[in-house]
């Protein structure tokens, strides 16, 4: 059995052992609500950039339907024209353009799946502590998606053009060709910048991904600063147990006042301006604003 | 490829930052705190960027970039700190240790690469 101390257990000192706990715990609650605000900002600019991701998948949905239009109906127009005109060339054409149909029916399908997993990927920012490594394997799921409608609308709007060039040197010779084929003529054309615009799009949505994948950085700061917290907590809780030795008898008054937590010492410990500021204002004390600038080159 | 070496110590911070530099087209070689970095230098790794936190289990970023600048052929690799520290004495710190520049987290893409563009010699 340890022997106890022969002290009389004084109220002043228990009193001036737990004083400093308060300005403690105001400085940790401070930090508490920093990480709530900070995750909340976050958690905003991801659902934020997701909107976008979400709107951009809408668009070239979009696009992608009015190419396929186009191209349906040019390939109307080019079937009606190998009734009457049968040359294998024509033939060939035709299922050329079967075979971007079926590319275009593929940009949609994919835009379809990147819709839905940037709807999926908001709902899960949304909700508090959502794992970062399902956000980031989603948007690079996203980021690949796009990548191949992109891949695919350039390779339709090379086929159009190759199918447009090939159309032209067919009728080069045929003057009364000609003219029944200004109207496909022009149609394909505007499937090649319907083509361009989802490449376009396409691009655009990458951007807008890697602005979300950007943002997950946040749960680094946030785990900064709950560890911060934490060791302060830890600070408190033995700060009790030395409290509540010396009114046992096992803790010397010199020793308690010697162990006793300072909220000053916290300072020491913070790393980012944030905390620094919110210990300010937690305090009592003038924030000093941060100067020094967030990128620098020496 | 150009190749740029990550020093972190989150997971998170590793992904994210990984996912855009592959993004952009760099080959990323990554390490979880200074030491491993070291060690991945010691065994031939010869990144044309080195990107690091500052504050790491076993070695913290300072200490690596003073040691990294004595790896052969390291002496004129730009070294980043990435951090949320955001004392200036750390900072000067750094810059002494041999650091090429400082940005604070979180930094978005755009910004990053355009740091990244703005230090890298031309290859």
């Amino acid at each position: 059995m340890p022997t106890l101390l022969q002290q009389q257990v004084r109220g002043d000192v228990v009193a001036g052992a737990l004083a400093p706990v308060v300005s403690y715990c105001d400085v940790i609650d401070g930090h508490l609500h920093d990480v709530i605000d900070q995750t909340g900002e976050a958690a905003r600019a991801i659902v934020e950039q997701l909107g976008e991701v979400d709107s951009l998948a809408d668009v070239i949905t979009g696009d992608a339907e009015r190419l396929a239009g186009m191209l349906h109906r040019a390939l109307g127009e080019l079937e009606s024209v190998r009734h009457t005109r049968r040359d294998q060339q024509i033939r060939t054409l035709v299922e050329q353009m079967r075979e971007l149909n079926q590319l275009v029916t593929g940009i949609e399908e994919t835009s379809r799946v990147t819709n839905t997993l940037a709807l999926a990927t908001m709902v899960s920012a949304v909700r508090a502590g959502f794992p970062a490594i399902d956000f980031s394997a989603v948007a690079d799921e996203v980021r690949e998606l796009a990548r191949q409608s992109a891949e695919a609308a350039r390779g339709v709007g090379s086929g159009i053009a190759d199918i447009t060039a090939r159309l032209d040197s067919i009728l080069a010779d045929d003057q009364a060709g000609k003219g029944r084929f200004e109207a496909l003529t022009e149609t394909l054309e505007d499937a090649v910048i319907a083509a361009r615009q989802v490449q376009r799009d396409s691009g655009a949505l990458t951007v807008e991904t890697a602005g979300a994948v950007g943002h997950a950085q946040f749960q680094d700061i946030s785990r900064q600063m709950l560890e911060h917290v934490a060791g302060a907590v830890g600070d408190v809780c033995r700060q009790a147990e030395d409290v509540t030795a010396y009114t046992r008898g096992d803790l010397a008054e010199g020793e308690l006042r010697a162990r006793a937590i300072k909220v000053e010492d916290l300072r020491a410990k913070h790393v980012m301006s944030r905390q620094r500021s919110t210990h300010a204002q937690q305090t009592g004390q003038e924030a000093q604003s941060a100067t020094e600038p967030l990128i620098e080159l020496f | 490829m150009t190749t740029v070496m990550l020093v972190e110590d989150s997971a998170t911070m590793l992904m994210s930052l990984q996912s855009i530099l592959t993004k952009a087209g760099y080959d990323v070689e990554t390490a979880g705190h200074g030491q491993e970095a070291l060690d991945k230098l010691g065994k031939g790794v010869k990144p044309n960027l080195i990107i690091s936190d500052v504050n790491m289990p076993q070695m913290d970023g300072i200490t690596f970039t003073r040691e990294a600048r004595k790896a052969p052929g390291m002496r004129f690799t730009p070294i980043l700190m990435l951090t949320t520290e955001s004392d200036q004495a750390k900072r000067t710190e750094a810059k002494n240790a041999g650091a090429t520049g400082w940005l604070v987290k979180p930094v978005g893409p755009d910004q990053l690469l355009g740091v990244i563009k703005q230090v890298l010699p031309e290859i």
